[in-house]
C-alpha cells in the first residue's frame, strides 16, 4: 500500500499504477455517525472528477460521494453494501470501488495536508 | 341477444372492464371458468396480503418488550385456524364482486367459455353473440425449473407451515413469499442464478430489500446453478420464477402472439382482429399487476364506448414492512434516457411516525427534471408506501414541479411529511446549481 491521498470530499484513494482503491476517511465517518446504507455504482461504470457516483446514509443524513478520480470501475465492494457499518468500524478497510483511472482531482491532499484541512472545517 | 362486449375472464381487467362498461350503458356478459376475482382475489394479492398482515401481527411480539409491553402466556399460530379465516376473507371479497356485477346488470356466466369466431362464444351446449369480445384470461405459473416443486397456489393451500422453505426465483413473488414465511417461523433460503434479487427493479430498492432481507435471518444464495436448486435439505421447494399468458378458450382465433405466447396488442388494447381485445396478464409485456390490469380493462370499456381512454403512471409495489413502492422514473431509466435529472433521497430516521414505529432504515428518492423540476419518478421504501405513493402518481400524471407539490400542507406527525423533506433536499440542489 502506498502512502494514501485524500480529497476535500472526504475520500480516501490508495494508487496503484493506473488502478486506484477508494474509501471513506476516518473523519467523515465519525462526523457521518452509525451508517446504514451505501449506494454504489457498477463495474464497468465511468466515473468524473467531480461527479458524484454514489451515496452514503447515516442515521443523521444522505451525503453525496464525490468522485477523486476520473475512470472505469472495476471492481465494487459488494460485501460492504450488506454490511456498511463496517465502515464505521475499520474506514482505512472498508474500500469502496477500484477504479481504472484515466484522471485525477488535482486537489488531492497527503495525510499532514488533510490533516491541516479538516482542522480548517 | 347480441352483447356490446363479451368478456373472457372475471380477474381485475374482465370485472373492472365490466363495471365500467355498464356506466356508459353497454350489455355485458362476462365468463369465469374458475373463481371470479381471478389470481389476484384468490391465489394472489389478497391471500398473501392477508397472511403477511398474519405475519406481522406474529413478528409484533418480538419488539413488545421495547414498548414496554410484558407477556407471560405462549404466542404461536395455528396455521389451520390462519388458513380458515384467510379463505372467509377471500370467499367474502369474492361473494361481494358478483353482487356488485350482478346489481350493475353484468351477466355472469360460470363456465368454461370459447371463442368460436369473431363474434360467437360457446359456453357448454350455450350459444353466445356479441360486438366486441374482451380476452382477459389472465396468467398462469411458469413451468417450474425442477419437477417436484411447489407453486405459490400449494403454498396457499398448505393446512401447515413447513419448517425449511427454498425459494427459487428472486422476483416480487419470491421475496413476498419468503418475507410472510420467514417472519411466521419458517427456515428461508432464496436462490437465485443472478447476483441480485429483484434485477427489474432500482437498484437501490433492490440493495436495501436484500440488505433487510438478510438482516432478518433469510439466507440469500447468488449464482446458483440447476444442482443449488435441486438440493434435498429443504422441506419445501418453492417455485416462484414468474408467470406466464394463458389463452385458455381463445385458442381457435388467428391471434398475434408474441414468443412467449402472450397477446399482441396495439395502444388501444386491440388484437390483430378487430373488436377483439386483450388486458391484464395475457397480453404481451405485461407487468402482471392487477391494477394495472383494472386500467387496461376500463380502458377497453370506454374505448368500446366511444370515451376517451385515460393513462397514468401506476406504482409498483412490494408488500414487506417495510413497504417498498416504484412510480415512473427511476435513475438508471433516466440516465439510459439521457435525461437531464436530480435526484434527492432522504432517510426517515428523523420523521417521528417512522421512529416510533420501526428501527428498520426507511427512505424516499425522487427524479426531477433538472430544468423544469418537473417530478419525473419516486422510489419509496418506509411505511405505508404503496399508500404515500400515490402523491407520486398524482404528481407525475399531472405533471408537478417540486415547488408546486410543496405548496401542498402535509400533517404532523405523518409519514407522508417526509414527502416534503425530500423536495426541500431537491429544491437544496436546485440551488447549488
Amino acid at each position: 500500500m502506498s502512502e494514501l491521498m485524500y480529497s476535500k470530499k472526504h475520500l480516501w484513494i490508495d494508487k496503484n499504477g493506473e488502478y486506484v482503491t477508494i474509501g471513506i476517511t476516518d473523519y467523515a465517518q465519525n462526523k457521518l455517525g452509525n451508517i446504514l446504507f451505501l449506494n454504489l455504482p457498477d463495474c464497468n461504470e465511468e466515473l468524473s472528477v467531480g461527479v458524484e457516483f454514489g451515496d452514503i446514509e447515516s442515521v443523521k443524513t444522505v451525503s453525496e460521494l464525490i468522485s477523486p478520480v476520473s475512470g472505469i470501475v472495476i471492481d465494487v465492494n459488494e460485501e460492504l453494501m450488506d454490511e456498511p457499518d463496517r465502515i464505521n468500524e475499520t474506514p482505512y478497510d472498508a474500500w469502496l470501488v477500484k477504479v481504472h483511472k484515466s484522471m485525477e482531482d488535482k486537489e488531492l491532499m497527503s495525510k499532514v495536508q488533510y490533516k491541516e484541512y479538516i482542522k480548517t472545517l | 341477444m347480441i352483447y356490446d362486449l363479451a368478456i373472457i375472464g372475471g380477474g381485475p381487467a374482465g370485472y373492472s372492464a365490466a363495471l365500467e362498461a355498464v356506466k356508459y350503458g353497454l350489455s355485458v356478459v362476462i365468463f369465469e371458468k374458475e373463481l371470479l376475482g381471478g389470481t389476484c382475489l384468490n391465489k394472489g394479492c389478497v391471500p398473501t396480503k392477508f397472511l403477511a398482515h398474519v405475519a406481522e401481527l406474529y413478528d409484533d411480539r418480538n419488539y413488545y418488550g421495547k414498548y414496554g409491553i410484558y407477556n407471560t402466556g405462549d404466542i404461536g399460530i395455528d396455521h389451520a385456524v390462519t388458513k380458515q379465516e384467510m379463505d372467509k376473507t377471500v370467499n367474502q371479497l369474492r361473494n361481494s364482486l358478483e353482487q356488485l356485477l350482478v346489481s350493475k346488470g353484468v351477466i355472469v356466466v360460470k363456465g368454461e367459455a370459447v371463442v368460436k369466431s369473431e363474434k360467437k362464444i360457446y359456453c357448454g351446449t350455450q350459444q353466445y353473440e356479441a360486438d366486441n369480445i374482451l380476452i382477459a384470461t389472465g396468467s398462469k405459473q411458469a413451468e417450474p425449473i425442477i419437477e417436484g416443486t411447489m407453486s405459490s397456489d400449494d403454498i396457499l393451500g398448505m393446512e401447515k407451515l413447513p419448517e425449511s422453505v427454498l425459494i427459487v426465483g428472486g422476483g416480487v413473488v419470491a421475496i413476498e413469499f419468503a418475507y410472510i414465511l420467514n417472519k411466521l417461523g419458517c427456515k428461508i433460503t432464496i436462490a437465485i442464478r443472478g447476483e441480485r434479487i429483484l434485477r427489474k427493479w432500482d437498484k437501490e430498492l433492490a440493495v436495501s430489500i436484500s440488505q433487510l432481507l438478510k438482516k432478518s435471518g433469510i439466507s440469500i444464495l447468488t449464482g446458483c446453478t440447476y444442482e443449488d436448486f435441486c438440493k434435498e435439505d429443504y422441506d419445501v421447494v418453492l417455485s416462484a420464477v414468474g408467470r406466464v399468458a394463458r389463452r385458455d378458450g381463445t385458442e381457435r382465433l388467428p391471434l398475434g402472439l408474441d414468443e412467449k405466447s402472450a397477446i399482441c396488442v396495439d395502444n388501444i388494447y386491440q388484437t390483430n382482429i378487430p373488436h377483439i381485445y386483450a388486458a391484464g396478464d395475457v397480453i404481451s409485456e405485461s407487468p402482471m399487476l392487477a391494477h394495472i390490469a383494472m386500467e387496461q380493462g376500463r380502458n377497453v370499456a370506454r374505448i368500446i364506448a366511444g370515451k376517451e381512454n385515460s393513462s397514468s403512471v401506476v406504482a409498483e409495489c412490494i408488500y414487506i414492512s417495510p413497504e417498498v413502492a416504484s412510480v415512473g422514473m427511476t435513475e438508471a431509466k433516466a440516465k439510459a434516457a439521457g435525461i437531464d435529472y436530480v435526484s434527492g433521497k432522504i432517510n426517515m430516521a428523523s420523521n417521528a411516525r417512522t421512529l416510533i414505529t420501526t428501527d428498520d432504515r426507511c427512505f424516499i428518492k425522487v427524479i426531477v427534471d433538472r430544468h423544469s423540476h418537473v417530478i419525473m419518478g419516486a422510489q419509496l421504501m418506509c411505511e405505508r408506501a404503496s399508500d404515500i405513493a400515490s402523491e407520486f402518481v398524482v404528481g407525475i400524471n399531472n405533471r408537478m414541479t417540486v415547488e408546486k407539490l410543496k405548496e401542498s400542507v402535509h400533517p404532523h406527525p405523518s409519514y407522508s411529511e417526509a414527502i416534503i423533506d425530500v423536495l426541500d433536499v431537491l429544491t437544496g440542489k436546485f440551488d447549488e446549481i
